[in-house]
């Protein structure tokens, strides 16, 4: 039996209408969000100044199997960038699209090394042959973000450009570069000074707290299932 | 789902007496818990979040119609296609439809219980399509050809050899039991897959009306790939699924996390607003979300069931719950198991099926207490407990009974001799200081000894100063 999609929504649609209560009931909801709202201005635990979060930052992603790397400034990124890539051998590089990679020239400076092969938006005539397969043999995906959540060690990170959402996922190892002023406390601190919201969302937008894992055997824990075997974040200023 | 016709009983009585299932859920129940437990205890807001998730679900579910349009309209804006299913099998043939017109032959998988609840992987390979599950629980059961026990953790029947074992057998590997090398097979066979299938389908997390996002949230990854590497994706939500403002999702990213695994959040949130734009390098060409009823109108219909319709299946009452700790989830028959299982089943699958799952409780309320979103599971429970005895459902013996009692304490004089047969019978019958023993009833639970002496015969001795 066939059923005309149309007349299926509308009937089901009718008969949620017939269900809804009157939309007076909506203060119970408002009043809530005033009491949280307030609530969050009365909370004074926990750090307080960004070297403290800086810190937070730090052993939270640790405690995760991430790493927290730092740099003195912007321009001393692209060398930790090499030492990192060194230290673990990764060979094949792919780089975002991002502001602060083309800030401080990631492509050139990492040209300079033969050692290295890269895929970035330069290195590839039509960029969009290089989906899945190409990212997924690279070892290492570098991505800027868009901030960093302290307290869960919380990467904030919108899909957009080169790479796309493949890019941080398929290569074994996802590095984000990030400076001090991008990092925030809480959730609802990032999240009351961007009013995520109200602006136009891009397709995809990722929170990414730690390198993918399971507990699904015996709840042992375990890094590495799908997406990236390992997460470093690489701090400037 | 074979064990839906097997009662209640019979499969608890089978789980209770497997000494390693019993040992698999003990510890896999008791890690949650305490996770858990410290996880909550870092949160001083904690209760306040709950009674504004409550709040917002509240609004939700009173207002279905309206954020549904709402949604449909912003997923439409954003270029994805909203189907509207009022039964599980028009989903599932909408999900084959799909596949068809993209002559996929494999569709790969991201977790999602609605999608069990439609049968929707039977569906696919009745009409060639391979589904494969790519959640590392899922996967493994779905290699053992079983349902998910729990709905955050699918395995957690499964010891580590046991799942050594089956993938000795199914995959062809050679023998380990040690989780890290399982998981690395699990990956590196996944990963074939993901690159290959040109479908995705996921479930939804929560489904925010204002601006048509739909959130995902795993820990695997494999949500993500799910959604980033096919050229189409179909998202299956219940209508349930639905949050009033992108804000209302803060709320609910501090609480499902800590609730369900003990984590502060889990490792991928994805907000997923509309198929790819021009300017996006990857990511699903084609979007459908597929809104489903299945049922969910006639909870919907029933004012004290309507707050089961605000779960979140996080799974924290399952963990929590004596009965569960002990039967496991395959003892409730279907898709849903341990307390809201007990309080959905009945209502989506009628009282005919489910009707002993509202007494596979103690009442204890803890499911309620840990309850993310405040449901008051146990009160439920309860009332679909009257619905059983209403529906004249409870076994004729109890009806019996029930009916003997009532017709003795209507009458007093045929009351106050009932007692003194009582009391004669329990000096005849029953062990010292015990009540007297009912068939059945008396091999788990003591009945309570009666008093020495009756109110009425105190009175007349006036013995009551």
């Amino acid at each position: 039996m066939t059923t005309d999609p149309a007349l299926t929504r509308q009937v089901l649609l009718a008969r949620l209408r017939t269900l809804e209560l009157s939309a007076s009931q909506d203060s119970a909801r408002s009043r809530q969000w005033e009491e949280i709202r307030s609530s969050a201005t009365e909370d004074l635990s926990g750090p307080t100044s960004l070297d403290q979060w800086v810190n937070q930052l730090r052993s939270e992603l640790q405690r995760l199997g991430g790493e927290l790397r730092t740099a003195a400034s912007l321009n001393d990124i692209p060398s930790a960038v090499v030492d990192l890539a060194r230290e673990s051998r990764y060979k094949r590089i792919a780089l975002g699209d991002d502001r602060l990679l083309e800030e401080i020239r990631l492509a050139d400076q990492l040209n300079n090394f033969v050692e290295f092969r890269l895929l970035d938006k330069r290195s590839a005539s039509n960029p969009k042959d290089h989906a899945g397969p190409a990212l997924a043999q690279c070892q290492l995906g570098i991505t800027g973000c868009q901030a960093i959540i302290a307290e869960t060690a919380t990467i904030v990170l919108d899909h957009q450009g080169f790479g796309g959402r493949s890019l941080s996922l398929l290569p074994e190892c996802h590095l984000v570069l990030a400076q001090r002023s991008q990092v925030f406390g809480r959730l609802r601190d990032w999240w009351n000074a961007t009013q995520p919201g109200r602006d136009n969302l891009p397709t995809c937008r990722t929170f990414i707290t730690g390198p993918s894992r399971t507990a699904d055997i015996e709840k042992v824990l375990v890094t590495g299932v799908h997406g990236p075997l390992r997460l470093v974040v690489i701090l400037a200023g | 789902m074979s064990s839906g016709t097997i009662p209640f009983k019979n499969l608890a009585r089978k789980n209770l007496a497997d000494v390693q299932l019993r040992g698999n859920l003990l510890r896999a129940t008791q890690h949650s818990l305490a996770a858990r437990a410290s996880a909550v205890s870092e949160v001083p807001e904690w209760e306040l979040l709950r009674t504004a998730a409550h709040a917002i679900k509240k609004e939700a579910v009173d207002h279905l119609a309206t954020y549904l349009e709402q949604f449909e309209a912003q997923v439409q804006a954003s270029g994805g296609h909203v189907f509207w299913a009022q039964t599980g099998r028009q989903a599932a043939e909408h999900v084959v439809a799909i596949c068809g017109h993209h002559q996929a032959t494999l569709a790969i998988k991201a977790k999602s219980m609605t999608s069990e609840e439609i049968g929707l992987n039977q569906a696919l390979l009745e009409a060639g399509i391979e589904p494969v599950e790519t959640d590392l629980g899922e996967y493994i059961i779905q290699l053992a050809g079983e349902t998910p026990s729990h709905i955050t953790a699918p395995a957690l029947h499964k010891s580590r050899a046991q799942i050594g074992k089956l993938f000795q057998e199914k995959l062809g590997c050679s023998y380990t039991d040690d989780p890290q090398k399982l998981t690395q097979i699990a990956r590196s066979r996944l990963r074939e897959k993901f690159l290959q299938a040109s479908v995705g389908i996921s479930g939804v997390n929560f489904a925010v009306a204002e601006t048509g996002s739909i959130v995902l949230i795993t820990n695997e990854g494999n949500g993500r790939m799910c959604t980033t590497l096919p050229r189409v994706h179909i998202a299956l939500m219940g209508i349930e699924k639905i949050i009033p403002t992108f804000d209302d999702l803060q709320i609910f990213l501090r609480l499902l996390a800590r609730s369900s695994t003990g984590q502060r959040l889990t490792s991928y949130v994805s907000i997923i607003s509309g198929p790819r734009k021009t300017a996006d390098f990857d990511g699903p060409e084609e979007l459908h979300v597929i809104i489903l009823d299945n049922e969910r109108t006639s909870i919907l219909a029933h004012p004290h069931m309507r707050e089961s319709l605000f779960c979140i299946r996080c799974g924290a009452c399952l963990n929590t719950c004596p009965v569960y700790q002990r039967v496991g989830g395959h003892a409730y028959g279907w898709v849903y198991p341990g307390p809201i299982g007990a309080v959905l089943t009945p209502e989506m699958q009628g009282l005919t099926r489910g009707r002993e799952l509202p007494y596979a409780s103690s009442l204890c309320g803890s499911c309620s207490a840990v309850c993310p979103v405040k449901i008051n599971i146990h009160h439920m429970l309860l009332w679909l407990r009257k619905s059983v005895v209403d529906s004249r459902r409870s076994p004729w013996t109890e009806r019996l009974i029930i009916r003997i009692f009532a017709a003795v304490m209507k009458r007093p004089r045929l009351y106050r001799s009932s007692a003194r047969l009582a009391r004669l019978l329990e000096k005849l019958f029953a062990k010292r200081g015990k009540g007297l023993p009912v068939p059945g009833w008396s091999l788990h639970r003591d009945f309570p000894p009666l008093a020495k002496q009756s109110f009425h015969d105190l009175w007349k001795q006036g013995g009551l100063s």
